[in-house]
């Protein structure tokens, strides 16, 4: 649902992480802090989303949610990292597990 | 006469550089000359490089400009078939193609030019703990031996032969008797990264904020040159924020994290910096031990992953033989009653690096009941915006007798021990938070003083001048500040006062002399 407005003060941004009441939005390339408060993140909006923020001096307001960008993105990352998982482990931690449940 | 072989072989080579001396000799030339001339050749060199470049730029700007002038002095047949447009395009792209070479010149010569220059390092001087550890000049009215030289506490059991049903042995890190490791909580701003140094280790823990450049510096400042481990807790991006700069400024030989992705491009640098360098990966589990040179470590978070970053967290002790440094990144209160489930009592700790930056989503009393810490160090900055540390929990904290040191107001907290001893040693010399106040100061228990002045208290809104330095934290500037910044609603809004942060709000409320009626 995301673009319906091309505005020029449309940007792409991160929602990076939710601290107390706050969610910390990470804006554009240069992936700029701001905050906005949790109340004001629309439905849908958690942590790791990828979403559309109208911004100005004053506020950050978050217009649309992107979840298949969000999706996409966690995907691509999680097999990076599965990738390397399989092909860098050095094999410190193999063969021990006294864990727990 | 008879010559040996040798003697014959080597006479043409004698011969020459006798012709050498002789011609020098006969024109009187002295060697001073060979060396002008070099010179003037150099010079030369350089005089006519610049001419030579103009006139190729003469030239190619007439052919740029006029190239029908040109076109008739190519007689090759090929080109002389072509249509004038196209005969013109050769000449007009070798022009560009000159004239472009200019400028890329010059600024290849820039660049180089400030890689002599080295800047980066140039602010992280100032930052070295070692320079700043010396006792404190000025500050401090209440002055609290700086380094602090204590023993383990005795009264404790030691946690490392653990008495949890975990078969499996520790296995034993190697020590070097009597050598020290150094563990410094580095004064990022309002993010994470703790470094252990040690003569056989070393070992960061966070990479600080994706915003700021400053942990590359600092590490280097500190001669970290290698780096065994570095342990990210989480992705979140003042955490994992300049993972990406140290693994391409150190050696780095391994790296561990939980394995939950995150979606932004501070993480997705990181992952490429580590894809593109030789670090072995590894996702460390709960119940997990390991050395690293002299140091034990003992993985305590994650069980297993569930997606969400925030219960992800790795967490981790750190010891080295029995002092002891807790990590839980930002793992919250129900992470951390995890924790103290699977450690079956055994979770004693000398240093603990305080949750989530001093958060009261974190360090919950059943926490600290069970890491009992003699140290806790928070790191965040003096101006953040989510009230960090809340003063809950330093005044948790302080009430268990916690000595508590924070970035904000002692800058690099840095922790050395032998594995017996520690010592505290600050950036900025301040004394510990909340000296707890033995007398029976009306402030720690009962909520902020709001509840009127009592005889010998000094009230924000009337007292004079003089009268406000009373508190602790205010001299002469602050005073004034006050008197200008007059009401005050409560002894907490005097955090409007620059300078007065969270931390020292709670020496203040911990003091008891400031009081609104």
């Amino acid at each position: 649902m995301s673009r319906d407005r091309e505005s020029d003060d449309l940007q792409r941004a991160i929602i990076d992480r939710i601290t107390g009441e706050w969610a910390v939005l990470l804006v554009g390339d240069r992936e700029q802090e701001r905050r906005i408060r949790v109340d004001d993140l629309p439905d849908g909006a958690k942590e790791g989303s990828i979403v559309d923020v109208r911004v100005s001096t004053m506020k950050v307001e978050v217009v649309g949610v992107d979840d298949a960008a969000t999706d996409e993105k966690r995907a691509e990352m999680q097999d990076r990292l599965s990738r390397l998982k399989e092909t860098r482990s050095s094999g410190r931690f193999d063969g021990k597990k006294p864990r727990p449940e | 006469m008879p010559r040996t072989p040798e003697l014959s072989r080597r006479t043409p080579r004698l011969r020459g550089v006798t012709r050498i001396e002789q011609y020098a000799a006969k024109r009187s030339v002295k060697w001073s000359a060979f060396a002008l001339l070099g010179v003037l050749g150099l010079a030369l060199l350089v005089a006519l490089g610049p001419i030579l470049m103009l006139a190729a730029a003469i030239l190619v700007l007439v052919a740029w400009r006029m190239p029908e002038r040109i076109a008739p002095y190519l007689t090759h047949r090929w080109l002389a078939g072509l249509p004038s447009w196209l005969r013109a395009t050769p000449i007009r792209l070798a022009g560009a193609l000159l004239v472009l070479t200019l400028p890329l010149a010059a600024a290849n010569n820039a660049i180089r030019a400030d890689d002599g220059v080295g800047p980066p390092d140039v602010g992280a001087a100032s930052v070295t703990p070692e320079v700043v550890a010396s006792p404190s000049p000025t500050e401090s009215p209440s002055a609290t031996p700086r380094p602090t030289l204590k023993p383990r506490a005795t009264q404790r059991p030691t946690p490392r032969p653990t008495p949890a049903a975990t078969a499996e042995p520790t296995p034993e890190p190697t020590i070097t008797v009597g050598a020290e490791v150094s563990v410094h909580f580095l004064d990022v701003g309002q993010g994470d990264a703790t470094v252990f140094i040690g003569p056989d280790v070393t070992l960061l823990i966070d990479a600080g904020r994706h915003d700021r450049s400053d942990v590359v510096p600092q590490l280097r400042a500190l001669g970290v040159s290698t780096i065994d481990v570095v342990a990210i807790t989480h992705a979140h991006a003042d955490h994992i924020g300049q993972l990406d700069s140290v693994l391409d400024s150190f050696a780095v030989r391994e790296v561990w994290m939980s394995g939950t992705p995150h979606t932004t491009q501070t993480f997705d640098r990181a992952i490429t910096a580590l894809e593109r360098s030789t670090a072995s990966y590894d996702e460390p589990r709960a119940g997990d031990r390991t050395t690293v040179g002299s140091l034990a470590i003992e993985v305590l978070s994650p069980v297993q992953l569930t997606g969400d970053l925030d219960v992800d967290m790795l967490a981790m002790r750190v010891s080295y033989r029995s002092v002891s440094f807790l990590f839980t990144g930002d793992l919250e209160a129900s992470g951390e009653s995890g924790i103290i489930d699977r450690a079956g009592g055994s979770l004693a700790t000398t240093v603990y690096q305080v949750g989530h930056h001093g958060s009261n989503t974190s360090t919950s009393p059943g926490f600290l009941a069970a890491v009992r810490p003699e140290v806790a160090i928070y790191s965040a900055s003096a101006t953040n915006q989510y009230g960090h540390p809340h003063a809950e929990v330093i005044q948790r904290l302080t009430s268990a007798g916690v000595e508590v040191y924070g970035t904000p107001t002692h800058g690099t907290v840095t922790v050395t021990t032998d594995g017996s001893t520690y010592r505290v040693t600050t950036g900025q010399a301040a004394s510990p938070i909340s000296p707890i106040a033995p007398a029976p100061a009306p402030a720690p228990t009962s909520p902020p003083a709001a509840s009127g002045c009592q005889p010998g208290q000094v009230d924000i809104n009337s007292a004079g001048f003089d009268a406000l330095q009373l508190i602790i934290h205010i001299g002469p500037d602050r005073a004034q500040q006050m008197l200008d910044l007059r009401p005050f609603s409560s002894v907490d809004a005097m955090e409007r006062i620059s300078g007065i942060g969270p931390a020292r709000l709670v020496d203040i409320k911990a003091e008891g002399v400031a009081c609104v009626p």
